[in-house]
């Protein structure tokens, strides 16, 4: 699932194909879903137990990716990037384009100067070419306003895993995992969209479910490299699932961490928390919502992301999904908090 | 086009050739009387059968492509790498590639995801003394696959854009032997008027080494087939060529001035889309090196042209590669070439 996850299509702004593998893969085990005016994608499973408490899962269909712009007269496309995407990881890689090969450089390494080979190249320098021969020809692929995604196939190396859009299809397929079990808890899973270009999609979408609590499965930073001071590295890859205490958009609710603290703990699942308080994601919209939630977000580390070659751990993957199970079952055993 | 893509997806880097030169040989045994491997490691042939009455026309064209070598094995299976050949350090983040050890091991060059930046460092240059491979092994795990001097190839499968255009990395300098094998396709069945003896050379990348040792004391002309850069918008258009402009031909000191004008005049004569490349004085090209060897050695260069030379996405015409074969062709099967 994850490898049909990361190779499909869903740029914020254009997640229905993406969308459509999750609702496709949702609707074998569930039977309360739909899509809002956003194209956030909303599935609730009520409990079978009697007073259930609530709780809201919400992870981001869309990843970062190009938009084209324009279209030369020589026939290539410049585009603007969708999300946060450093123009570096851009050069000398492929691109789908509606379906056919593009390729983004830089002209060869014979034709630039001393100074220019010193000198990163920003987003309005580059362009992608599809071998059209000229405006024409381009124009009948691609118009100013479609998207384009890196052409990175999901590939197992090592003891790890390297995609694109690790970021977050990873919650994606946890919680799709999440969905196909009963739960003792009302739950609400929302696949949202457009969290890359500013957390939109989860604040239309996580509002009038009133959870008891909400916690957002994100794919994070992870900067465990050689050289890099400790204190320095986010995340630790295969070190278990992190959970943030504050970011950019949030501070992590204190009593939901120390519930999924609790369960980690009780069940022998290793975690870590995020060491960085840079980024930020829809638990900062969601914390806000109705008067205010109590959100966590819990992510599996990843290594690159944001780019064509995002990498995670297996054993990440699978311990995060299994805390977030366990919260789920503990939560139905031992009730809310306040309750 | 399945030849090219054979021989593209083959790997020889620049000083690990064995493999790829076996090969050649073996593609070489089915058009020629004699086919060996030199001391330096480069492959000799002679087509069909010698004539000692006859004169001798080589073709020559590299058999390397540039790629990295492994120089350090870190903490937690990460890479130091140094560059085999020219190669821009800002194509490399993002990479993926193949490390060439005792087995062949996945891996990618890592970048720094824009989370990370700091508002100084933005523009921050990353050398490729400060780049890593990531390739997801312990320290302990690698000890038997890999070590450090083997060769990394920058993996990029062949792949087909619009019209006739495609793009993988090592174009440089496949097309070029694309094209004589092409030629010698056409030649199979014709009167030769002269001796057709064909080198590929190995190193050529790293300062045009094999060609120095080719042994060229029969050899009346040599025709050398490479790439040359195509027009790109960030290349400056003077000295570069639109995709599709056929064979190249390159005029200047490095080349034979009468013999070079009757290559034009085939060309005009059979109708073989060309154009006029000028160098003033180092090709760059293994011309360079066999002009100077014996007594010294007439010489024509024929290009195809490319775009991105030295990246993972190097992008020709097929055409162009056609163009090149039937010119060779054309010119080495009768005419007055050498009065």
């Amino acid at each position: 699932m994850l490898k049909k996850l990361t190779e499909s299509f869903g740029v914020s702004g254009y997640e229905m194909p993406v969308a459509d593998i999750i609702y496709e893969e949702v609707k074998k085990f569930c039977t309360d879903i739909k899509f809002d005016n956003m194209g956030n994608l909303k599935v609730f499973k009520r409990s079978k137990t009697e007073l259930p408490p609530k709780v809201l899962l919400s992870a981001h269909m869309d990843e970062v990716g190009l938009i084209i712009t324009d279209v030369t007269e020589e026939g290539y496309f410049k585009f603007a990037s969708v999300g946060g995407i450093d123009p570096k990881v851009l050069i000398a890689q492929r691109v789908n384009v509606n379906g056919l090969k593009g390729v983004i450089s830089t002209k060869a390494v014979h034709l630039t100067t001393a100074e220019e080979r010193k000198q990163n190249l920003s987003e309005d320098k580059l362009y992608i070419d599809i071998g059209a021969k000229d405006k024409n020809e381009a124009q009948k692929v691609a118009k100013p306003g479609d998207y384009c995604v890196f052409d990175s196939k999901y590939t197992e190396f090592g003891n790890q895993i390297k995609a694109k859009a690790l970021d977050d299809r990873i919650g994606c397929a946890i919680m799709i995992e999440i969905l196909k079990k009963d739960w003792p808890v009302d739950l609400y899973c929302n696949f949202t969209v457009q969290e890359e270009v500013g957390l939109r999609g989860a604040r239309v979408a996580s509002r009038g479910i009133n959870p008891d609590y909400a916690v957002v499965i994100e794919g994070t930073t992870c900067n465990d490299l050689p050289g890099v001071e400790a204190n320095l590295r986010v995340t630790k890859i295969g070190a278990g699932p992190a959970i943030s205490i504050l970011d950019s958009a949030s501070k992590g609710n204190e009593e939901l961490i120390a519930l999924l603290e609790k369960s980690a703990t009780r069940h022998n699942i290793p975690y870590q928390f995020k060491a960085s308080t840079a980024g930020g994601n829809d638990a900062g919209t969601i914390c806000i919502t109705d008067g205010g939630i109590k959100t966590a977000s819990l992510s599996v580390p990843c290594r690159y992301i944001h780019s064509p070659v995002c990498v995670m751990n297996k054993s990440d993957f699978e311990n995060c999904r299994r805390l977030i199970e366990v919260f789920l079952e503990d939560m139905g055993k031992d009730g809310k908090i306040n309750d | 086009m399945e030849i090219l893509k054979k021989l593209a997806d083959n790997s020889g880097i620049s000083g690990y050739e064995n493999e790829f030169a076996k090969s050649l040989q073996k593609m070489l045994e089915s058009y020629c009387s004699q086919v060996e491997i030199n001391k330096t490691g480069s492959v000799v042939a002679n087509f069909r059968n010698y004539d000692d009455n006859k004169k001798t026309i080589l073709l020559e064209a590299h058999l390397d492509r540039i790629g990295l070598v492994v120089s350090e094995i870190l903490e937690n299976g990460f890479l130091k790498f140094k560059a085999l050949g020219g190669v821009d350090d800002r194509t490399l983040p993002a990479s993926e590639i193949y490390v060439l050890g005792k087995e062949s091991i996945f891996g990618v060059i890592g970048a720094l995801p824009p989370h990370l930046k700091s508002g100084s460092s933005d523009d921050g240059f990353v050398k490729i003394q400060d780049m890593m491979i990531d390739t997801g092994f312990s320290k302990e795990e690698l000890k038997d696959k890999i070590s450090v001097g083997d060769p990394v190839l920058l993996k990029c499968e062949f792949c087909e854009l619009l019209g006739s255009r495609v793009s993988s990395a090592a174009l440089d300098n496949r097309a070029g032997i694309a094209a004589i094998l092409c030629a010698l396709d056409m030649l199979k069945t014709e009167d030769l008027k002269y001796n057709i003896k064909i080198a590929f050379t190995v190193g050529e990348e790293l300062g045009l080494l094999g060609a120095r040792t080719i042994d060229c004391e029969d050899v009346d002309l040599a025709i050398v087939v490479d790439v040359t850069h195509g027009k790109t918008p960030d290349a400056k258009p003077e000295g570069t060529f639109v995709l599709g402009s056929g064979a190249i031909i390159c005029r200047g000191p490095n080349l034979d001035f009468g013999i070079t004008k009757k290559v034009i005049e085939t060309a005009e004569k059979q109708g073989i889309l060309h154009d006029i490349e000028v160098s003033a004085g180092n090709t760059g090209t293994n011309a360079w090196v066999i002009q100077t060897l014996e007594q010294g050695i007439r010489c024509v260069l024929l290009s195809i042209p490319l775009r991105y030379m030295h990246t993972a996405v190097e992008t020709i015409d097929t055409d162009d590669v056609k163009s090149v074969a039937k010119l060779i062709a054309e010119c080495v099967k009768g005419g007055d070439l050498l009065a």
